[in-house]
């Protein structure tokens, strides 16, 4: 049904494509652009700050305390993790479906990917008591005797899992890349800026062995980054699943945190795509209404997988017949923090409901917005599950947690990095992949069936 | 090698290690007296002593060398070492810790000549088992770095504001007090003190001048006991109860098993009749708050201070007219008559109530009726003690389970009325010296003795304090001397007549300190005046030795050599026995002495001051374990608060935290609420021994004080049953609580059965659970298998323990703020529960720490391998390894885990622990680490070291952990579990042992024995819907 | 072009060998094997351990029953050198800082970190020759590190079964 609506807007010719997506590469930075650069500039700045004061002077710096020692560090590493799903999703999945909608978004999905892998990255390093000594979780040759790690503990899975995730999506970004690269090359006219892109399209030649061998690596990449999508979110929650605490000791946390990861990841395109298209306005013509149409759906769907994994997990608690199970459940929704759990419930599962109408699928307003609160309420459902600490088995442990400078510090500040990045990658790089968007220009134009 | 340099006195030294030949003996004296650890930097041949705690030598300066990639250390050996002094080899002396109220014999645990740890001294037979928490921390008072360091004078210019304190010689302070002793005579008022040679040496140096007056006086002595003898029985005494013998006790406001300062005493004999399986003892506790006492009683009612009287005399009405026992003559029974309707009037059930009097009297001979102490310190007192005499008489328990002859307390010098009598003596102003040794009198005493010394001065006085600290006396004194602390000097006490211990110094005095002794003798000596012993004797170690020498073996029977005698009380530290079992005659009760006695007259709140069992008195504020242990019953640290029973609090709009003002006649404090279920309702508690100005940066304004709110009517103090309006007030400070919540919530955690189902069922309460075969495999334990039972019915919930664990395994405090955090580090926790009836609920205490599980949850989830299971079935913590993630915590269903939140044993904050003060064998952790209890890991492996070298196994009982150690009433036990023969084998295979959350199956090798209590109600909250 | 592809084959083994190979020989990162500090007395282990074969626990007294082996008190050097060869200088600054009663600053060797509880007694006991640990003791003129002092080095003695000596890490960490 897609197929038959146009991929692109406005009767483009290819040099149309390549003049509108090269533009931003090609010109000097407006206004709106500096602020917001400035703006994030300032923020990461200030997140150095917040992390080498909390490396500096100890975790005590943050809110985690006994029992509950796991705080915003760990939620916001699992939530950048999540952010980054939607892109190897759209890249890699909808590719090898042969989803062609999915060009105009792919390469800014992908790049989201990246830099919040990249952001997700800092967190477990920084939430360790001794950040200098992270580098034992590597198996490394060493003089103790050797003494190698636990590979029994989830954490260590997560090392393997997030640090191979990172590099896939990144070679699979960069080689998506290498055509656009060249284009820019060829279109560049100072030197300095040729030999720059000259050197990161890999001396691309555009000839018929090159793209036999490039449409062959990207197939296989994409094949290898599919599964990441589902292991990397897989493993992260074996971090609370392998545990045994009432809360985290959960057989359903693989599914739901990927459907939730989906979620997020894919809200927080729509909250980008929609920023870029104000940013630029000549992209209207590639990220269309029908893109967002699309996401909004895939948003509302997850958000209802989601909001089944709720419900599901109070059956399960009650089935269980375990005391603590039961009352874990309970006092997540009524205890003392009950609060959290209803943001996440109101902001998760209520609030994609507006997309059941086209109207409000199809408003760009509108779905910035919804996209902003599910990226709130996904936060705030990692924050939760994290929260199980609170009461668990003695009462005489029970704690409430209590947010501190640095905890707001670390969540800020680790959206000034993200936007950092992303920010000049729209500078920097081709927004939109001029090489697979051209193959799709016919799709859709004279309400005539399209390719294959 | 011999040392060249001889020193006769010292050759008497002897260390409780009986292997040690008499040469070597002379040499640990000698090391003993060399030089101080603490010169380290001074060049002598102690350099350095202080850094062999680490592995040996740390003066840490970067090496030039390329090839060196660590910093350059030095070795500092002795010069000339001690012999029987092997470098990292503890040496233990006897000695005797006789501070306060009450005494207990030590082992002192030295390392490389330095004190680390005080341990009960099993030879002693009152207390041979644990000491108190105060006692425990008493050992880093020793390097208090705020102690006072030298004599010091106060100078007085023309213009008051230009005053100031100069640092003076020992001799230029004895010539000037010389002079003035030439002329002058003394005033002296000391703290209270139980060491007969120190009597005989004050009355001695008294009595060499004529017109001298000495006064002993201690905030908290409870005089009213013995008056009240005195108007019972015709005869002043000091009696002592025998809890051993007791099977019935009724404590109406007598706080035995916390506040009072024998609790460490009384908990043991105590613990012995509460065996279920023989004759169990049953406690009832009447009481105003809840006190520790009150949360162990069998049966406990609540009832304001001023109507403690009505409870007795009702019982006692109960008992002879009612149920007309004992025979009691007209105008008694008149008296009693008008306390005919206790129970309904105090609103206690009245079956109840006969049906206790009956047991008293059923169990005649056998039973204890109990009162005193702060919480009982009302107005009337002195009736309270009289009632429980007559009741103890009636009941002829006087003389079976009261010792008033064999061994009851005989040196407790210290009156109530003394004060009075010290500030008359300081109005007349006949004697222009005035000393206060060791009693911090202006805190105490308030203003009316600030005024006292001030006007003593201004006349014209000199004020010269002998003191630990420059404290709120001491400030205000014009000649400053440094007293010595109880480890550095020589000394003795008396624990109960006819029992003696001997204190021997551990360590050269570390600051140039001396102590009133010693300065009595040279003054003494100086002035030729004095009796012959007095002149006699060169120093305190002399007087001390003549003393026993002619008035304590005197009394002796045996007749040993005083050399072999003085050898064998140096190794064993105690003198005496204890009598086997009391039998005397019940003496005559004087029943006129009931003839004044009045029913309470209780009108609105009433105030009711205590002390805590951490705190005390307030003299030790600045030991910062003392401020951040968890108090028994609130769990509260660094504070001191209000405390309102459940239903007051909600009617006045009051959380916790909320400031209350509190108007007692007149006196205001603000100070916070807590709230104190169990409490009765129209009581308000507030605990003594805070809000000090000068105590030290620790003690200083933690708190309010409220030594003020204590009335003195003709020289008794009154701390409760005073009329208090407490007014609320829009300010809040929160508490540190230590503990988030206090019921159980229907889990199986503390486990509790009635006598009466115990009997029928051994394992009654426990609630067993089906399981399958557990996935695991199983771990192997070739050799030992190490575990631990804690008997809850043995167990009071002191927190003894936690102090002693925090001592032995170097655990840093981390400060009210942090506590509030949550961050506090103990190792050892006590969690307290309530169940039942809020208003009046049965109380639940269990000792927690790490659980040693065999299938270990922290184990499976840490990514560096950093806490693993060894081969002797402790889950071992590698802090080296530990990175930090913390996931271990998370995963331990006990949370018995500490984390390092910051770098707290760096020593650059008031509450970190002298560095003195660490022991060597365990590490010192570093910022970002986890850590928990290790079993005390270090003794066991110094055990098996012994064992080893003398081709054996350890004995079962030969590893003390250090709780254990600690703990009065023995209720934890440590051993391996691989030996069926083991103590703890055997307590595992009784049906009352059961596991801490069981059904998780970690399998802890920490398991613990059901409470039980010999009440008629069953306890309904446990283990609501069951898993299995 | 298969001949250039195998170029870039060979090239990529060869790195990933050299890397291994640097890897597995260990580079004593961290440790102080051969350091060799200047004595401030230079005590000579040849001489009196090597020529005159004085028994190390003559002076290292404490090492068969304590932890620490411990570097011997100025008490017992002076025990022979208040006779032996009193005219060297180095002896009489040892005699004047014994007579003083001042100590010696010795540069230390050996360097454990405090987390680490070595215990001399069970080695010696167990008849672990001092050697074996330190070396060639009796032939040094100057003491320098021999063994690396590595964990590893440890475990791989501990890890041998005719030594059955424990391996649990709470043996020496606690």
């Amino acid at each position: 049904m897609l197929g038959r609506s146009k991929l692109v807007l406005g009767d483009k010719s290819f040099k149309d494509i390549t003049e509108d997506i090269c533009a931003p590469l090609e010109t000097l930075p407006g206004k709106p652009w500096l602020m917001m650069f400035g703006a994030a500039k300032t923020t990461l700045l200030f997140y150095f700050g917040v992390l080498f004061y909390i490396a500096y002077t100890g975790m005590g710096t943050m809110g985690v305390s006994h029992p509950i020692m796991w705080g915003t560090d760990i939620v916001t590493f699992v939530f950048w993790v999540g952010i980054g799903h939607a892109g190897t999703l759209i890249s890699a999945i909808l590719f090898l479906f042969r989803q062609k909608w999915r060009t105009g978004i792919a390469r800014a999905a992908e790049a989201m990917t990246v830099f919040a892998v990249m952001t997700a990255g800092i967190f477990p390093l920084m939430h360790t008591g001794r950040p200098w000594l992270a580098f034992w979780l590597f198996p490394y040759p060493n003089q103790r005797g050797p003494l190698w790690v636990n590979f029994r503990s989830p954490l260590l899975w997560d090392v393997f899992a997030v640090s191979t995730y990172a590099t896939v999506s990144i070679v699979f970004w960069y080689v998506g890349l290498i055509p656009d690269f060249a284009t820019v090359r060829d279109r560049a006219k100072n030197t300095l800026r040729k030999n720059i892109y000259g050197a990161l399209s890999m001396g691309w030649r555009g000839t018929n062995r090159n793209w036999r061998h490039y449409e062959m690596v990207y197939l296989l990449l994409a094949g290898l980054s599919t599964p990441l999508v589902l292991s990397v979110h897989t493993i992260v929650s074996f971090d609370f699943a392998v545990a045994n605490l009432p809360g985290w000791h959960t057989t359903i946390f693989p599914p739901y945190f990927i459907a939730g990861a989906i979620f997020s990841g894919f809200a927080m395109v729509v909250t980008l795509m929609t920023l870029v298209r104000i940013g630029f306005p000549q992209i209207k013509d590639y990220i269309t209404l029908d893109h967002l149409e699309v996401m909004n759906k895939i948003i509302m769907t997850t958000g209802m997988m989601v909001g089944y994994a709720y419900g599901s997990e109070f059956f399960i608690a009650w089935y269980s017949g375990v005391e603590f199970e039961k009352f874990a459940f309970v006092n997540r929704a009524f205890g003392p923090m009950g609060w959290s759990y209803w943001i996440m419930v109101s902001c998760n599962v209520i609030s994609p409901q507006v997309f059941w109408f086209k109207k409000f699928r199809r408003s760009i307003p509108v779905m910035f917005v919804v996209s902003i609160i599910v990226n709130i309420g996904m936060w705030f459902e990692r924050f939760v599950i994290t929260m199980s600490l609170h009461r668990d088995f003695l009462p005489a442990n029970w704690a409430v947690f209590h947010f501190k400078f640095a905890d707001v510090g670390v969540l800020v500040g680790s959206f000034g990095m993200f936007f950092t990045l992303f920010l000049l990658f729209l500078r920097a790089f081709p927004m939109v992949s001029m090489s697979e968007v051209k193959p799709c220009l016919e799709v859709g134009r004279d309400g005539g069936g399209h390719h294959e | 090698m011999k040392d060249m340099q001889n020193n006769n006195e010292k050759k008497y030294w002897k260390s409780i290690d009986q292997l040690e030949n008499e040469a070597r003996f002379n040499e640990m004296a000698e090391a003993e007296f060399q030089t101080s650890p603490l010169k380290s930097e001074d060049g002598n041949d102690g350099l350095a002593r202080r850094d062999f705690l680490k592995l040996m030598g740390a003066s840490v300066a970067m090496s030039a060398t390329a090839c060196v990639r660590r910093p350059a250390q030095k070795i500092v050996p002795y010069a000339k070492r001690p012999e029987d002094l092997v470098v990292g080899k503890p040496n233990f002396y006897a000695s005797v810790l006789a501070d306060e109220l009450s005494g207990a014999g030590l082992i002192v645990r030295t390392r490389e000549g330095r004190p680390i740890k005080l341990e009960p001294n099993p030879a002693n037979p009152a207390s041979p088992k644990g000491i108190s928490t105060r006692m425990q921390a008493h050992c880093i008072s020793l390097y208090d770095p705020e102690r006072l360091k030298q004599p010091k004078r106060w100078i007085t210019e023309e213009n008051f504001h230009d005053r100031k304190w100069n640092l003076l010689t020992w001799e230029k302070i004895d010539d000037e007090v010389i002079g003035l002793l030439e002329k002058e005579n003394v005033t002296l008022i000391t703290n209270n003190y139980s060491s007969p040679s120190r009597k005989a040496l004050i009355d001695d140096f008294m009595a060499a001048f004529k017109g001298s007056k000495s006064f002993v006086w201690n905030p908290l002595v409870d005089s009213a006991e013995s008056s009240a003898q005195e108007r019972s029985y015709g005869k002043e005494v000091n009696v002592r109860p025998l809890f051993e013998k007791a099977k019935y006790i009724v404590s109406v406001g007598a706080d035995f098993l916390g506040e009072d300062p024998r609790a460490h005493e009384y908990a043991t004999a105590y613990a012995k009749t509460r065996n279920p399986d023989g004759e169990m003892s049953r406690l009832i506790a009447f009481e105003g708050m809840l006190s520790l006492t009150g949360m162990n009683a069998d049966d406990r009612i609540r009832v304001k201070p001023s109507q403690f009287i009505d409870v007795l005399m009702g019982l006692a009405h109960e008992i002879v007219v009612a149920q007309g026992n004992g025979t009691v003559n007209s105008t008694t029974k008149a008296k009693l008559v008008e306390f005919a309707d206790v129970a309904e009037k105090l609103h206690i059930d009245a079956d109840l109530f006969s049906e206790i009097a009956k047991d008293l009297w059923k169990n005649r001979g056998q039973s204890l009726v109990l009162t005193g102490g702060t919480y009982a310190g009302v107005e009337n007192a002195e009736d309270l003690y009289v009632a429980a005499n007559f009741l103890n008489t009636v009941l002829g328990n006087d003389g079976k389970t009261i010792d008033y002859a064999k061994n009851n307390y005989t040196t407790i010098n210290a009156k109530q009325s003394d004060l009075e009598a010290f500030l008359a003596e300081l109005d007349a102003k006949k004697n222009k010296v005035l000393i206060v040794e060791n009693l911090n009198l202006v805190y105490y005493g308030g203003e009316t003795v600030k005024k006292a010394i001030r006007d003593f001065q201004d006349a014209g006085g000199t004020f010269i304090y002998m003191g630990f600290y420059q404290d709120e006396t001491g400030d205000m004194a014009d000649i400053l001397l440094p007293i010595d602390h109880s480890l550095e000097a020589w000394g003795d006490a008396e624990f109960h007549k006819g029992v003696y211990g001997i204190q021997q110094p551990t360590i050269r005095p570390l600051h140039n300190s001396r102590s009133l002794e010693q300065s009595f003798l040279n003054w003494a000596y100086a002035l030729q005046a004095g009796s012959k012993r007095l002149q006699g004797s060169e120093t305190y170690y002399d007087y001390v030795r003549s003393y026993w020498k002619s008035d304590i073996l005197k009394n002796s029977k045996n007749g040993q050599a005083f050399e072999d005698f003085w050898f064998e009380l140096l190794q064993k530290g105690v003198y005496g026995e204890l009598a086997e079992n009391v039998n005397l005659p019940v003496r005559s009760f004087k029943q006129s002495a009931l003839a004044s006695i009045s029913s309470g007259k209780a009108e609105g709140m009433e105030l009711s001051l205590y002390t805590k069992a951490g705190i005390g008195d307030g003299k030790y504020a600045n030991i910062a374990w003392l401020q951040e242990f968890p108090d028994p019953v609130s769990k509260v640290t660094w504070d001191n608060y209000a405390t309102f029973s459940k239903a007051t609090a909600d009617k006045m709009g009051i959380k916790e935290g909320t400031i209350v003002t509190l108007d007692v006649e007149g006196q205001k404090v603000e100070v916070p609420a807590y709230i104190q279920v169990g409490q009765h309702d129209s009581v308000i508690g507030l605990a003594l021994g805070y809000g000090r100005t000068k105590g030290g940066r620790v003690a200083n304004g933690v708190g309010v004080d409220a030594y003020p709110l204590i009335k003195r009517v003709d020289g008794k103090p009154v701390f409760a049953g005073r009329k208090v309006v407490a007014a609320k007030t829009e300010k809040f400070s929160p508490l540190a609580n230590t503990q988030g919540h206090n019921t159980m919530m229907g889990r199986q955690i503390i486990v509790e059965a009635t006598l009466d189902s115990y009997k029928k069922d051994k394992s009654a309460g426990i609630h067993k659970h089906k399981f399958l075969e557990s996935a695991w495999g199983k771990h192997e334990y070739k050799g030992y298998r190490w575990g631990m039972a804690v008997d809850l019915n043995s167990c009071f919930g002191c927190g003894s323990c936690v102090v002693a664990c925090q001592a032995e395994n170097n655990i840093p405090v981390v400060g009210k703020k942090y506590v509030l955090e949550g961050r506090e580090m103990h190792w050892m926790r006590i969690d307290r529960y309530y169940s039942g009836d809020m208003n009046n609920p049965d109380s639940h205490v269990m000792p927690v720490m790490c659980q040693h599980c065999e299938n270990a949850p922290c184990e499976t989830v840490c990514p560096v391998l950093a806490t693993v299971h060894d081969d002797e079935g402790t889950n071992s913590m590698v802090y080296n390894r530990c990175v930090g993630t913390r996931y271990c915590s998370n995963n331990c269903p006990y949370k018995v885990r500490r984390f390092n939140w910051f770098a707290l044993t760096k020593g650059d904050r008031p509450e970190d622990t002298p560095r003195e003060a660490y022991n060597p064998r365990v590490t010192v952790r570093s910022r970002g680490v986890m850590e928990k209890c290790t079993f005390c890991i270090q003794r066991i492996h110094d055990v098996k070291d012994t064992a080893k070298n003398e081709n054996r196994t350890v004995r079962d009982g030969e590893i003390k952990v250090a709780c254990e150690e600690g703990c009065p009433s023995g209720a934890i036990t440590f051993g391996n579990m691989n030996d069926p023969e083991s103590r703890v084998s055997k307590l595992f295979e009784s049906q009352r042992t059961y596991k801490l959350l069981e059904e998780y199956l970690a399998v802890p090798s920490v398991r613990y024995q059901t409470k039980i209590r010999n009440a008629k109600r069953e306890n309904t909250d446990h283990h609501g819907e069951g898993s299995h | 072009m298969p001949n250039k592809n195998l170029k870039v084959l060979v090239g990529v083994v060869a790195l990933v060998l050299i890397a291994g190979l640097a890897v597995f020989m260990k580079p004593p990162i961290g440790y102080n094997q051969g350091y060799q500090p200047t004595q401030p007395i230079p005590y000579d282990h040849s001489l009196h351990a090597g020529k005159l074969e004085i028994p190390c626990q003559y002076c290292h007294s404490n090492a068969s029953y304590a932890r620490h082996s411990s570097v011997p008190a100025l008490n017992i050097c002076m025990n022979c050198h208040n006779q032996v060869k009193t005219q060297s200088e180095h002896i009489k600054k040892l005699a004047d800082h014994y007579n003083e009663g001042k100590s010696i600053q010795w540069q230390k060797v050996h360097l454990l970190p405090d987390f680490v509880h070595f215990n001399h007694q069970r080695h010696v006991r167990r008849g672990v020759a001092c050697q074996t640990c330190h070396g060639p003791i009796e032939t040094m003129k100057e003491v320098f590190q021999y063994s690396d002092l590595s964990m590893g080095w440890c475990v791989n003695c501990h890890r041998k079964p005719e030594n059955n000596a424990p391996v649990s890490c709470s043996t020496c960490h606690y």
